[in-house]
């Protein structure tokens, strides 16, 4: 009787430790998920910011591509409209495309190509697609620990009861995955 | 029944060590332990340029604990530049633990491309636009000749040049005054550049002293410190190219060219 008693506190203290290292390291990783996504947003707005001088840059040399202005516009607005992961990777591959467009005509424009401003903004861009790149990578990498931990053996069984939800990729969309590459 | 714990014990670490989500990496060379700052994988540099290098970078990396590292590889072998040079900075660890002020100057021969990789840290001081002009002024028209010791050199000048200004030191700081051609080890390179450094009267007192030392050596020893000495050299040129990396990363900051 007193051994069936010690057993079964035993066995209560060890599922109680257990749950409360398993929020502990459910809670760190959900932290670092998060840190990681902020720089994804970080990069981002990087883009955003810098979208303004360079199309006014390409602006000054091929004011008549009206078409390609407008389409950087429209993705450019539709990406800070975005709230959720899903709907931003969406907007990110829109805008993507638009970008490279953008850059596409400078090869038509001999002055524009040679111009110093726009070579530095082009690296500027590039550096920033480059960012987001390795800002989306370093999320999903995160993501994916904190998705295989939450539905892992012992984790699976508190998980759901703390709150803690899997969270969505950052999905490259297939046109947005070769970074914009400067070549002169 | 030791030879099955074996095998068992095998099974699992192999069963515990696969990780469905390793992705396929490139091939990153192995962390360098002597001359960390230049690795010519290419074999393009020349002795001195290597010396300087390796010079150059320590006295920075002692002021500031910011690295500067070329390394030259002979191809890519179909990896993307900017995965595989953001890998070997992370992988090295290339600039400080905290402040991440790590620079890789990266040029891929063959393949005909270059990178300069900047650390979080130094984002400020090397913005991309002019890493990317100090490759187009300064490298590509050397590159484009072949002559890729000088490009190297010149493009490394550059960016050591702009570290140093962002933590407000001038060359002459950094005390490295001459590097011998013949040195291509960090350390040994040190010792000599800080051997020039010292005032005439120091050098004539260490010659006298150790002059001195070596009569009485032979006299009274039989030459066993000299013995020893010799001994204690050979052992050090093996050490040699001291320091390493600091465990820096970066988030894909620089630009990339191809000429």
């Amino acid at each position: 009787m007193k051994k069936g008693t010690l057993i079964i506190i035993a066995v209560i203290i060890l599922v109680i430790g257990m749950a409360f290292g398993s929020y502990n390291g459910l809670v760190t990783m959900n932290e670092n998920v998060t840190t990681k996504w902020s720089q994804v947003e970080n990069q981002l707005q990087r883009r955003n910011d810098l979208i303004p001088n360079l199309v006014n840059t390409v602006k000054g040399y091929a004011a008549h591509e009206t078409d390609v202005f407008k389409s950087v516009a429209d993705a450019r607005a539709k990406l800070a409209g975005a709230s959720t992961v899903a709907d931003k990777s969406a907007a990110d591959g829109q805008l993507n495309g638009a970008l490279s467009r953008l850059l596409a005509i400078s090869e038509r424009y001999p002055d524009l190509k040679a111009n110093q401003n726009f070579a530095q903004l082009q690296d500027e861009l590039a550096g920033t697609e480059n960012r987001i790149a390795v800002a989306r990578k370093d999320y999903n990498s995160a993501a994916q620990m904190y998705n295989t931990k939450i539905k892992s053996v012992p984790t699976v069984f508190f998980a759901s009861a703390f709150g803690f939800q899997p969270k969505d990729y950052f999905k490259a969309a297939e046109s947005a995955k070769a970074v914009p590459k400067v070549s002169f | 029944m030791k030879n099955l714990l074996a095998l068992l014990l095998l099974t699992l670490q192999l069963i515990f060590s696969w990780n469905p989500l390793a992705q396929a990496q490139t091939a990153i060379p192995p962390k360098p332990t002597t001359n960390i700052y230049v690795q010519d994988y290419a074999k393009v540099l020349s002795s001195q340029t290597k010396a300087t290098i390796n010079a150059y970078s320590s006295a920075i990396a002692d002021k500031t604990k910011a690295q500067i590292v070329v390394v030259t590889i002979p191809t890519l072998d179909g990896a993307a530049l900017e995965n595989f040079s953001l890998d070997l900075m992370r992988q090295w660890g290339i600039g400080d633990k905290e402040k991440n002020n790590g620079v890789l100057l990266l040029v891929a021969v063959q393949d005909r491309q270059s990178r300069i990789e900047v650390g979080y840290g130094l984002e400020g001081a090397l913005p991309d636009g002019l890493t990317g002009r100090i490759q187009d002024q300064v490298m590509l028209p050397l590159f484009k000749k072949g002559d890729y010791d000088k490009g190297i050199m010149q493009g490394y000048a550059s960016i050591a040049n702009t570290v140093i200004k962002e933590y407000n030191l001038t060359a002459t700081d950094l005390k490295v005054d001459r590097v011998a051609s013949s040195q291509t080890n960090s350390q040994s390179g040190n010792l000599a550049a800080a051997f020039v450094a010292l005032p005439w009267w120091i050098k004539l007192l260490l010659f006298v002293g150790f002059a001195g030392l070596m009569l009485v050596d032979q006299i009274f020893f039989g030459g066993i410190i000299l013995h020893t000495i010799l001994i204690l050299f050979m052992r050090g040129g093996g050490r040699g190219g001291g320091g390493s990396f600091g465990g820096g990363s970066g988030g894909g900051g620089g630009s990339s060219r191809r000429w």
